[in-house]
């Protein structure tokens, strides 16, 4: 495992890169796309685990956080769906760099999911694309995770300031990135010609449903159920991690299925 | 202006522990400032709850200073530790190693640790043993019921029927054996829902007394602040009220914020954290640069917490 920065000052990102741990290295290279917000601190170490079991099977594995975010430059107030995708690119090419790969793949969680299927879209590289638990349509994810919170003792976790931003659970959603998300819909973003696409649900709900059984022109769709209790969009007062198992062997055994 | 260059590093014998080391910005760094560590709160990796570790760093990177925020053996990116010494022993341990790591990088031998919830007490606990530590940040730190506590708790709620019916609800279940579920923690199959494994035992109150005496011995200063979130901490003088015979002089500075909670959600509450970590550092630097024997803080006033600004970024 390698912590490092990559990419230019200022925009320059933390990435974990980890080199293969099996006797036979494959020749794809996976990137990992957290979530936003409260769902990525409670999602590190549900990635560190997907990051070590991909090792394993073979693959090499960067992941990643994006601008504005974690250990990466910028400020959370500065994020957008445009730089995390640039960010996201960034990311896959800094892989096969480092990694000397030719070839790449993406798994993203929740809002990395929708980074996730819009970048591999513009790439022609892209073997195998993952959308775990994908924020599908920006508007509905929206809707979702403005629902009012309150802490343990009554206080709302939501705040609003006057420039519209709006703190969700800790972190700022500026109006620019509502603009943004809301005309975002996985429905109508295409693949990469010849790439495989699963949708990974840790429960039932008919848009996982609908984007799994939706294929673009040229993609192999798949979509998986793997019922998981618990709810990324939640957060307590403890900091406790959500790590769904046997979702997370899902999308390990389905990658190295599918790629060799 | 653009916060001082981070760089990812490893350090520590026994775990290979990861952390980020923020350098002052470009032209801000002058010699014998103190370096300041970050530790984690519970399970929460480096970048501190809501990523508030991140942007203290940064911003006292703008004032000169160096940080390291770095993961526990076993948290964030950080490995397991090889031998089996319990988290309270282990977390000393390697607060000591990353200090170690800054004064090989640095050259430095005065440190500021800082935490918010565990991040505290394994500052206060590694401020013990170690006397390269100047001062302590902690938010939420352990704290003791003081009869002003009870006045203003109890004050708020004996007129209130539903926390008599409560109070009536607990003893009832206390005495049938039952114990209440608490609430928030999930259960699940196919699904591990990690928590913090450090149960969090405030010490005896004397105890922390002796050890505050120590650190006032020591000249430390203590920038102690509480959210709403820590059910024994109710107003501003609490700390200072249970350790009433500990001669703090002007190094303790006591500040609460009963409307923020424990991981600091509210986005002027983060602010107010990073803003007022800064200037307290810097008051702590001057004052740490007399000459040995006068008191560190106990000319400098301390203020009362700037007003939190909802509506202003």
């Amino acid at each position: 495992m390698n912590p490092i920065f990559f990419g230019r000052a200022p925009k320059s990102l933390f990435g974990v890169y980890h080199p293969p741990k099996a006797a036979q290295a494959r020749a794809t290279g996976i990137v990992l796309c957290y979530p936003f917000g409260q769902e990525y601190m409670r999602a590190h170490r549900a990635f560190r685990q997907l990051a070590l079991l991909l090792t394993k099977a073979g693959f090499h594995v960067l992941r990643f956080d994006y601008y504005g975010t974690g250990d990466s430059s910028g400020e959370a107030h500065e994020v957008s769906i445009a730089q995390w995708v640039e960010d996201a690119n960034a990311a896959a090419d800094e892989l096969k760099e480092t990694a000397e790969v030719k070839r790449v793949a993406f798994v993203g969680l929740r809002l990395g999911a929708m980074v996730a299927a819009l970048a591999a879209a513009g790439r022609t590289d892209v073997d195998q694309v993952v959308l775990w638990d994908p924020a599908v349509k920006g508007s509905d994810y929206l809707a979702e995770i403005l629902v009012e919170r309150t802490d343990s003792v009554g206080n709302s976790r939501h705040t609003a300031l006057a420039d519209g931003t709006v703190g969700v659970m800790g972190f700022p959603i500026t109006g620019a990135l509502r603009t943004e998300l809301a005309a975002i819909d996985l429905l109508s973003v295409g693949g990469p010609a010849g790439s495989g696409r699963l949708v990974v649900a840790s429960h039932a709900r008919d848009e996982y449903a609908a984007l799994g059984r939706q294929a673009p022109a040229g993609v192999k769709a798949g979509y998986e159920l793997v019922p998981s209790e618990g709810n990324w969009n939640e957060v307590d007062d403890y900091g406790g991690a959500l790590i769904p198992v046997f979702l997370i062997q899902a999308i390990v055994a389905h990658l190295s299925r599918e790629i060799r | 202006m653009m916060h001082g260059r981070e760089k990812a590093v490893r350090f520590g014998t026994s775990a290979s522990l990861v952390g980020i080391v923020t350098e002052p910005a470009a032209g801000t760094e002058t010699a014998g400032k103190p370096a300041m560590v970050l530790l984690n709160s519970g399970i929460l990796h480096r970048v501190g709850s809501c990523r508030v570790h991140a942007r203290i760093a940064r911003a006292l990177s703008l004032e000169g200073y160096t940080t390291l925020r770095f993961d526990f053996s076993g948290i964030g990116d950080s490995d397991q530790r090889r031998d089996s010494l319990p988290f309270e022993e282990s977390a000393v341990v390697e607060t000591r190693e990353a200090m170690d790591y800054l004064g090989k990088l640095k050259g430095t031998q005065r440190f500021v640790l800082a935490g918010l919830c565990s991040g505290a007490d394994m500052a206060h606990e590694t401020a013990l043993v170690d006397q390269r530590v100047v001062g302590l940040l902690m938010l939420d730190a352990w704290a003791y019921r003081t009869s002003q506590y009870y006045l203003r708790h109890y004050g708020k709620r004996v007129l209130k029927l539903q926390s008599w019916m409560n109070f009536a609800r607990r003893r009832l279940d206390a005495l049938r054996g039952r114990e209440r579920a608490r609430p928030g923690m999930p259960t699940g199959e196919g699904v591990e829902f990690e928590v913090p494994k450090y149960v969090r035992v405030f010490p005896p109150r004397e105890r922390v007394e002796r050890d505050l005496r120590q650190f006032v011995d020591r000249k430390m200063a203590l920038y102690c602040l509480w959210t709403g979130g820590l059910e024994d901490y109710n107003h501003r003088g609490q700390y200072e009220e249970a350790f009433s015979s500990v001669p703090f002089g002007g190094l303790l500075r006591e500040e609460h914020i009963p409307e923020a909670d424990h991981i600091l959600t509210g986005l002027e509450h983060q602010d107010y954290v990073v803003r007022n970590t800064v200037e307290w550092m810097k008051r702590l630097d001057g004052a740490a640069a007399q000459v040995n024997g006068r008191a560190l803080m106990a000319n400098a006033p301390i203020p009362s917490p700037t007003p939190l600004t909802t509506n202003a970024r």
